[in-house]
């Protein structure tokens, strides 16, 4: 039915073809155009479903947490209703000065450096050697395999790490225990123990981001070094790692948003390690917040959370398209 | 050449190792979960494989009134259901967005592209306070809705189109009288098939993988996807051994379909990350 009313006003409209395309060729874009059916309607229909959801579910919780953090209940008196007062800032300045707060922060920040950078630096390592491999049995086998974790909630890789890490259930320990080594995987620094869970499912998906920046390199280019005698780690290294620079700022952007958010697999690991606290990292904090009705510190942890991983990642991004454009 | 032998053996060692590093787990799930809890505890290792893998599933499924099974079809349900979904709308926004020159457009796109660098999981707090003013948290759509929306599906449905669909064919569509929509349901969607099943791929596993929403949103166990019901149980073990079993297996069971797919379809993977590799 809205097919047959559409269909009327796009022929008719097909007059301002001429007048659409040198718009669109001053703004420099993609060479496109004028079209004879760019008839509002139809952008509306195929627009409006996914912008309304898009403003219900996205849009607005952003607005509505960073409206709730500028807000406390107070009580006037011991036995008064609390109710909802505007205190501007405040909550910031409280949960900033919150040494719970820090330590979580202190947490994603070592992580940070640690798994997560690792995370990046294997992804990229794989790639190149398998890249390197002229696509033999091993470099395809090491492509899906290193990919298959990715298929596995963070809940389950948990789980099932943390069966590996626990002494009565883990083939590792009984293994080690039968060459003499008293292995405790739980006593571990707390961030490699999250860490390496975390990297278990990430570094293939790392990976296959590096190996598309490979597959885009221009072949003849490569094809040069090698004619000129360079060994494959020197074309590596002095070629496809510079060359990767797109696909590296990617990987970067992607775990610097997965750090900040760490939530799924410490929270797992916590009925097996009493290492990590229920506000063990930030979103950790937050959810545990908001379990004791306390919206307002919630929304601020949030917001702030939000802010830092979208400044992190738009500064990396305008870095990279900076560089790349000088 | 005897330096580069060397290098090309150190390679391989390393790859080797590597793939160990990603299958032993996986391994050591398919083993543990032919064993029953007492043959856990005594023998933990990778082999050999116990016979109990069948009694296994039919506890697993039997268990608290058959939540476990439940548990799937909600994970098949949201995820299922929120990426078809959402893969239409993201296509029908990416087409718009590459095919048609409208007000907002621009500003459209960039706050879509923003929001792909917003983690689901900073808005599942204010989404909780939202639906819970209008008593709809614990329900089935407060998990489905917030996951049909992908700020990733419509980028990599515009760059399909951008990519796919020749402006020629199209505006000799519409001088046929075809109307704008049915250019996009007759001709666009179809051009862009390869471009729909990745976006398709990545909502599926993003919904069947998500944990946070569900768990800030569910008190009902038999809303639940199979993640948070089988944390549910992880949670428990510690009181109840047998529980260890039942979530050993049932992790093998919920892993194995997504497994198989991710490895058939994995070519899709690749195309989408190229995509949004490469114009990043």
């Amino acid at each position: 039915m809205n097919n047959t009313q559409n269909d009327t006003p796009t022929v008719r409209r097909s007059g301002d073809y001429p007048g659409a395309a040198s718009a669109q060729q001053s703004r420099g874009r993609k060479r496109r155009r004028g079209r004879p059916d760019n008839d509002p309607r139809t952008v509306a229909v195929l627009v409006l479903p996914f912008l309304t959801l898009f403003f219900v579910f996205f849009l607005v919780p952003i607005g509505y947490a960073i409206w709730q953090s500028l807000f406390a209940l107070q009580r006037s008196g011991p036995l008064s209703p609390p109710t909802s007062v505007f205190v501007g800032f405040d909550n910031y300045l409280t949960v900033i000065a919150d040494s719970a707060f820090q330590q979580s922060l202190l947490n994603v920040l070592l992580y940070g450096i640690g798994p997560s950078a690792l995370t990046v630096v294997m992804g990229l390592a794989i790639a190149l050697l398998v890249d390197s491999r002229s696509n033999d049995f091993l470099a395809r086998l090491t492509r899906t395999i290193a990919f298959a974790p990715y298929a596995v909630p963070a809940v389950i890789g948990a789980i099932l790490w943390g069966f590996l890490y626990a002494p009565q259930t883990s083939p590792l320990v009984s293994l080690a225990s039968s060459i003499g080594w008293q292995l405790d995987p739980l006593s571990g620094p707390t961030v490699w123990v999250v860490g390496n869970v975390a990297m278990w499912t990430y570094i293939g998906f790392n990976t296959l981001i590096f190996l598309s920046g490979l597959a885009s390199l221009d072949p003849s280019m490569l094809e040069g070094a090698k004619l000129d005698g360079a060994s494959p780690m020197r074309i590596a290294w002095s070629i496809k790692l510079p060359l990767l620079r797109p696909s590296i700022v990617l990987s970067v952007v992607f775990n610097i948003i997965g750090t900040l958010q760490l939530f799924t697999e410490p929270t797992t690991l916590r009925s097996i390690s009493n290492q990590i606290t229920s506000g063990w990292t930030p979103n950790m904090l937050a959810f545990a917040e908001a379990a004791a009705n306390r919206y307002n510190f919630s929304a601020t942890i949030s917001t702030l959370l939000a802010v830092v991983t979208a400044l992190a990642s738009f500064f990396l991004l305008r870095l990279a398209t900076r560089t790349r454009a000088s | 050449m005897k330096a580069r032998r060397q290098h090309q053996t150190l390679n391989a060692v390393f790859l080797i190792v590597i793939c160990s590093y990603f299958t032993v787990p996986l391994l050591w799930l398919m083993v543990s979960s032919t064993k029953t809890f007492g043959e856990l505890i005594l023998d933990s290792g990778f082999w050999p494989l116990s016979t109990h893998f069948v009694s296994n599933v039919v506890e697993l499924f039997g268990r608290s009134g058959g939540a476990y099974g439940r548990w799937l079809l909600n994970s098949a349900l949201y995820a299922g259901v929120g990426a078809a979904v959402g893969t239409v709308l993201s296509a029908a926004v990416g087409y718009a967005l590459s095919q048609f020159r409208f007000r907002g457009r621009a500003v459209l796109f960039n706050v879509i592209l923003a929001g792909v660098l917003v983690p689901p999981a900073a808005l599942a707090l204010p989404l909780f306070l939202m639906f819970s003013q209008v008593g709809l948290t614990n329900t089935v759509w407060a998990v489905l809705l917030p996951s049909l929306v992908s700020p990733l599906g419509v980028y990599l449905a515009k760059v399909s189109v951008d990519a796919a669909v020749p402006v020629e064919l199209i505006e000799a569509a519409v001088v046929d009288g075809s109307g704008g929509l049915r250019t996009f349901g007759v001709i666009g969607l179809p051009l862009i098939g390869p471009g729909l099943v990745t976006i398709f791929l990545f909502q599926f596993v993003g919904i069947w993988n998500n944990f946070f929403l569900p768990l800030i949103m569910l008190n009902d166990s038999d809303l639940y996807p199979v993640t948070l019901g089988l944390f549910n149980w992880s949670g428990q073990y510690i009181q109840d051994p047998t529980l260890a079993t039942s979530v050993l297996v049932g992790s093998f069971v919920s892993v194995i379909p997504v497994l198989v797919g991710f490895v058939l379809l994995q070519r899709f993977w690749n195309t989408g990350l190229t995509e949004g590799a490469v114009k990043a």
